[in-house]
């Protein structure tokens, strides 16, 4: 499933890497910093108001466009910045990352918040938030195996 | 559209770094070059960080008391995706 989404969305084989200009951050320091930009999300997406709910295109898992919610689009492209990395690095230490996004967490005090898109306060036992909730869960429990096992395979690059 | 249209209402007519995040969804951000990401996206949101932080002790005090933490989360992820595809361009999983 995760997979999927990984093939989906960092595969572009019409894209062409620009060799002449180089970005002024290091590799290190902007992969460093874009962990961090992601761990602050899943700390304080709790306190979001409104959801930006942005629309999300993906061509397999999700079958076209999809309004996610920040925290999801936050762990798919924690996902997607994970596949990149070494076999090595993500079995050391993106597993341990991961696995310290209470995400699930995040996902229930948001239930218990309101829904983003009417404002109004939603009973936690809502039958398709719970759906989210539960689909949100295999996500998370995918991500890791997946991750590695992308890894193992050496369909990535080495650094 | 609608949801965006709501928000820019209720947030008295302000969106935070509503082109960065278009470009986000066209996947504009994917496809540039990593100093034009370095160079014109990230100032971009470093500039409202920037603004974010200095009502750090106070929220209430950013913007009429609207989006402080929506805003703060939204700069954040645009920060942590223009530095994923610094770090990691988009065609460089093509490779082998």
């Amino acid at each position: 499933m995760i997979t999927d989404v990984l093939i989906a969305t960092v595969q572009d084989p019409d894209a062409v890497v620009d060799t002449k200009t180089k970005a002024s951050i290091s590799k290190a320091e902007a992969e460093t910093r874009a962990v961090a930009a992601f761990e602050f999300i899943f700390a304080n997406g709790p306190k979001i108001e409104f959801d930006h709910h942005l629309i999300y295109y993906a061509r397999k898992f999700i079958t076209g466009f999809k309004l996610l919610s920040l925290p999801q689009l936050t762990l798919l492209e924690t996902t997607n910045l994970v596949a990149f990395r070494p076999a090595w690095a993500i079995l050391r230490k993106d597993v341990s990352i991961l696995s310290s996004f209470s995400l699930i967490s995040i996902w229930k005090s948001d239930l218990l918040v309101r829904r983003a898109d009417t404002a109004w306060k939603v009973p936690f036992t809502c039958g398709h938030m719970r759906k989210s909730l539960y689909r949100l869960q295999c996500m998370s429990y995918s991500i890791r195996p997946c991750s590695a096992v992308d890894a193992l395979n050496k369909k990535l690059p080495r650094l | 559209v609608a949801r965006k249209a709501r928000k820019y209402r209720e947030q008295g007519g302000r969106l935070a770094l509503p082109a960065l995040e278009l470009a986000y969804l066209f996947s504009a951000i994917a496809h540039a070059p990593g100093a034009v990401i370095t160079s014109k996206m990230l100032p971009v949101v470093d500039t409202l960080l920037e603004k974010l932080r200095n009502h750090d002790q106070n929220p209430s005090t950013y913007e009429m008391g609207n989006g402080y933490w929506d805003d703060y989360c939204l700069a954040r992820f645009l920060e942590g995706v223009c530095l994923r595809f610094v770090a990691y361009p988009v065609s460089s999983c093509t490779e082998s």
